[in-house]
Formats: C-alpha cells, sequence, structure tokens
C-alpha cells in the first residue's frame, strides 16, 4: 500500500511533511499558483527572492530555450522587502499555512543582513535562504558566491542577526563548490541549498545576436540535474549540515535520486513553468514510485549513494 | 488556468509560412477575445504560446506562422495528433472601454487571428467593426474569407480592407494609410501586431487597446520572463496583458 510509505523529511529541527518545495524565482509569491491547488500539499515554499529596494529586472527577452531546459535573465525582478513583508506574504499566509523560506538577495554584506533582520521578525519564515548565487545581476548576487571567503562573510553576517536557520544558497558556476560549502558551513550555516543556474548562452543564428537581452542567463531544467546531483552527492560527501537539492528536478524519481545522492529536501524550479502542478504531481507521485523500488521511509535514503 | 488535451482536426497552410489549425477539446467558458493559449510540444522543453483566433466550447482556431523549431513540429503535426494546452491565458481585449466609439480593428501579419475573434464578439453585441489587416506582400495575406464568413453569418456589414506593403493585393501601404481621418482621431483602435505597426498606431490621436508579443516561458505570470515597464509600473505581458491600453504603453522600449 502506497499509503504506508512515509514521505516526511526534517531539515534540522524542521519536520516536512514531504521534500517537495519549488524553488525561489519559479513559485513568485504563490498567487499564480494558489488557484490551481491546495499549497498546503507542499513541503514548503521558497519565496521570490527578495532585495531591499524593488527592482524591475533586466531588459527583453529574459528568456530562452535550450534542449530540455532554459536559460532567464530576469534579473531579481521583486518589490522589495517593505513590499513583500506587508503585503505580498501576507497574501500568501492567507492560503499557505506551513512555514516558509525566505530568499533574500543583496548587493552588499549590510544589505544581506538587514534582509535577515526583517524576515527574522516574520514568524511564518522557517528558514532565511541566502542567494549568493545570482549570475543575472552586476557587483552582486553570485559575487558573494564565488569564493570561500566571501561566501562566509555573508554566512556569519547574516547568522548574527537570527536565530533562524540560514541556508546558503550556492552557485554552481565556481572551480570547487566543496570548498565554499564548507567555508559556509565554518562560518555556521545551518544548511545548504544547491545549485543555483548554471551560465549559460544562446545565439539567435539568422541575427548573429545573443537572443537574451544580457546576453548571458541561468540554464536550468532537466539538462542540468546530472550535475546538480554531483554537487549535491560531493557536497554532502565533505558537510554534515542538510542540503536541499534543486537542479531540473521534474519527476518522483528525480527527488528520490537527489535524496540518495545526500539531499534532505528537494526544490523544483523550472518544471513549474512548463507543467504549473509539478510539484503536486511530485508529491502524489512520490509513495507509488517509493512503493515500486521498495522505499517504505524516504528519511531513510538521504545520502545512500555514498554508502 | 486549465490544462487541457486537444485533438488536431485539421492543420493547413493558409499563407506563405502561416498555418491555420483547428483542435478539438475542451474549451471552457469566458474566453475573451485576445486570449492565447501555451501549446506543449513533443521534444520541445518550453511551451509555445499562440494567439485564439476563433473559439467554440468544444473547439478551437488557431493560427500560426512557422519562424523557428516549435512552430515547424506544428506544422508536420496531422489530423488525430494530440497536443496539451495551459487555457485561457492573459487578459484578452476590453470591448467594454469602447464607449461610443467606432471600433477599428487592426492586425498586421499573425496579428491578424485574434481580431478575427474581436470582430465576432463586436458581431454579436450588434456593433459592425473596421477590420484593417496589414501584411507586406500578396503571398502572405490570410484571413480575409474568416471576416466575410462572420459578416455573413451575423448578417451585419463588416468594413474590411487589406493593405500590402508592396502594393500587390489591397491598398498599397500600411495599416495607417488604410485608415481615414476619422477612425485615426475618434476611432477606437484595437490593435495586434509587430511593433512598429503598434508604434504608428500609438502617434495617432485614437484611443486604443493593444496586444503585444513578448518571449515568454510559462505563460500564466510566475516567472518575470515578460516584464515590460509600462505608465502604471511593471506589467507581466503573459498575465497583466498581452492587451495593454495605448496610453499605458512605454514606446521607446522596443
Amino acid at each position: 500500500m502506497a499509503d504506508t510509505v512515509d514521505i516526511r523529511t526534517n531539515l534540522g529541527k524542521w519536520e516536512l511533511d514531504n521534500p517537495v518545495i519549488p524553488a525561489s524565482g519559479t513559485f513568485g509569491f504563490g498567487q499564480e499558483f494558489k488557484d490551481l491547488y491546495d499549497l498546503n500539499v507542499l513541503g514548503s515554499i521558497s519565496i521570490k527572492g527578495t532585495t531591499r529596494q524593488p527592482r524591475i529586472g533586466n531588459p527583453l527577452p529574459r528568456i530562452a530555450e535550450t534542449p530540455m531546459g532554459m536559460i532567464n535573465s530576469v534579473g531579481l525582478q521583486n518589490p522589495g522587502i517593505d513590499s513583500v513583508i506587508s503585503h505580498e506574504l501576507p497574501e500568501l499566509f492567507r492560503v499557505f499555512k506551513k512555514p516558509i523560506i525566505a530568499n533574500i538577495s543583496g548587493f552588499s554584506v549590510n544589505e544581506y543582513a538587514d534582509l535577515a533582520m526583517a524576515f527574522d521578525k516574520v514568524p511564518q519564515v522557517g528558514i532565511i535562504e541566502v542567494n549568493v548565487s545570482c549570475p543575472n545581476v552586476h557587483n552582486g548576487g553570485m559575487a558573494y558566491g564565488v569564493c570561500p571567503e566571501s561566501a562566509a562573510v555573508v554566512t556569519s553576517a547574516v547568522k548574527s542577526v537570527t536565530k533562524k536557520p540560514v541556508y546558503v544558497k550556492l552557485s554552481p558556476n565556481v572551480t570547487d563548490i566543496v570548498e565554499i560549502a564548507k567555508a559556509c558551513e565554518n562560518a555556521g550555516a545551518d544548511g545548504i541549498s544547491m545549485i543555483n543556474t548554471l551560465m549559460g548562452m544562446r545565439i539567435d543564428i539568422r541575427t548573429g545576436k545573443p537572443i537574451i537581452a544580457n546576453k548571458i542567463g541561468g540554464f536550468s531544467g532537466p539538462a542540468i540535474f546530472p550535475v546538480a546531483l554531483r554537487m549535491v552527492y560531493q557536497v554532502t560527501e565533505a558537510c554534515k549540515i542538510p542540503v536541499i537539492g534543486m537542479g531540473g528536478i521534474t519527476t518522483a524519481e528525480d527527488t528520490i535520486e537527489m535524496m540518495m545522492a545526500g539531499a534532505s529536501a528537494v526544490q523544483v524550479g523550472a518544471a513549474n513553468l512548463v507543467n504549473p502542478w509539478a510539484c503536486r504531481d511530485i508529491i502524489e507521485g512520490l509513495p507509488a514510485a517509493c512503493e515500486k523500488i521498495g522505499i517504505t521511509n524516504l528519511k531513510e535514503i538521504i545520502g545512500i549513494a555514498h554508502q | 488556468m486549465r490544462k487541457e488535451c486537444f485533438v488536431v482536426e485539421k492543420n493547413e497552410k493558409v499563407a506563405e509560412d502561416t498555418y491555420k489549425m483547428i483542435l478539438r477539446g475542451n474549451v471552457g467558458e469566458n474566453l475573451r477575445a485576445g486570449q492565447f493559449v501555451n501549446i506543449a510540444i513533443n521534444g520541445l522543453y518550453l511551451r509555445r504560446p499562440v494567439s485564439i483566433a476563433i473559439w467554440r466550447s468544444d473547439s478551437l482556431v488557431l493560427y500560426y506562422k512557422t519562424v523557428g523549431k516549435g512552430t515547424a513540429l506544428m506544422a508536420d503535426m496531422v489530423c488525430g495528433d494530440e497536443m496539451e494546452l495551459l487555457i485561457p491565458l492573459g487578459n484578452g481585449f476590453s470591448r467594454e472601454l469602447l464607449g461610443g466609439n467606432k471600433p477599428v480593428l487592426v492586425g498586421g501579419g499573425v496579428g491578424v487571428p485574434p481580431m478575427i475573434g474581436l470582430a465576432e464578439e463586436f458581431l454579436k453585441d450588434g456593433i459592425s467593426p473596421v477590420v484593417v489587416l496589414g501584411f507586406n506582400s500578396k503571398t502572405q495575406v490570410f484571413g480575409e474569407k474568416e471576416f466575410e464568413e462572420l459578416a455573413s453569418v451575423y448578417g451585419r456589414n463588416i468594413d474590411l480592407r487589406v493593405a500590402t506593403m508592396d502594393g500587390s493585393y489591397g491598398i498599397k501601404g500600411t495599416v495607417v494609410d488604410a485608415l481615414n481621418r476619422a477612425e485615426k482621431e475618434a476611432g477606437y483602435l484595437f490593435a495586434c501586431g509587430p511593433w512598429p505597426m503598434l508604434k504608428a498606431l500609438g502617434a495617432l490621436p485614437a484611443k486604443g487597446q493593444f496586444s503585444l508579443e513578448a518571449r515568454m516561458a510559462c505563460g500564466f505570470g510566475a516567472c518575470m520572463g515578460c516584464t515590460c515597464e509600462t505608465q502604471n509600473g511593471s506589467k507581466r505581458i503573459c498575465k497583466d496583458g498581452p492587451v495593454l491600453l495605448k496610453e499605458e504603453i512605454k514606446w521607446q522600449i522596443p
């Protein structure tokens, strides 16, 4: 019986009903999905990356397609922290009753700390996810995530202003992601979210010009799943803190595979954009997918590929 | 928005690189002219947004131009093939803002299809619209027959004009050349077509609503891939549009 499969999982002391979380930037603040299905079936929601000031984002086009994936260069378009806390979150909390993951992006160490301080006061924020890996903004975002020292500085700054668990969201666009994950762990991070998008590009061969106005963007979708899986495996080999794995996850089987690599939970990104019901479908498919291969408790498979 | 499976009933070439596709499936109620569907195509990751030309509760008529891989795959589809659609998407045109003005429907190239559905809605309201279609050349002209059929079904007249840039069919020139002075000054424009056409119409004194186009991913407002700046702040072309009021469009943006 599929209903005997236990699909709960833990992120530190927080027990989630299931490991499936929509990834930041692909789910907004839930408004476009709330009429499609009951959002409370989700493990949690990682909200749209929030900055101190409102951001209008990058010029159009921001989207390009790839084989089994897509490139985006949205550029952290968001209404800014004040509006998120006073408007977007209350709207979300009307329909979503579980703790959320607040994703923050800064252009200075102080900005990261200020954002964390603001979300620290929101009781329904379960985790603060520190994005040091956005490839689509200059002089910020990814700049902090590409070297261990600056990633550690941001981690410490955020840790010093909040009691909530801090997860650092890492970029794959680095030489050694393990080194950066370890630096975050040593600086006090409670967990790691990985991976953000890979930097990619497409050119329109009819015009000879990049399709995306910003030329380069973040590559996501099923095409990057093996890269994400490999990196999650390497980081969980070296670190003790929990990892939320993401990168091209589309099915219940992908979720199981990512957890076997060492992820305690997963985030689903691009899949939401091509199938708005993707997260619900994955959650509904998990018990049967587990049962088929003899899994009765999802927690027990976390990291079994390391044994 | 729903996810529905549709079956191809007809897929035929109607002009140079332009196809008409009739689909059977559950369309549902309360659609508006100017809305679109986002089509999943086997082998491609992202869906393809296509505007709805005509709809009934159990069928859709779409027109598309083969410009890339997705539309080329659509052109290869045959009767009985299945496609999964997200439907309906976008805001559509607001006929209620017409006031007492004469509706002037302007379609350029693949901007023509939403005007067919809009013309039908006006005819249902008992209003006879002016319809102006613009193309580069005769080989690209399509849609005339559809407007003429609608006019006969509803027993009303449609003042239909076609303009081609090279003069090979109809009026020589742009859609603006095909408008009379009263229409340019006091008509109410409903337009869909290439940016230069919309921009030229935007320079006229007449009020109106213009349907915009953008590369998009989700089509339902989640990814922020198609956000543009307007006089009323940021708007997602897919969700807050594709139809914007003429006066809120910032023309300096491409």
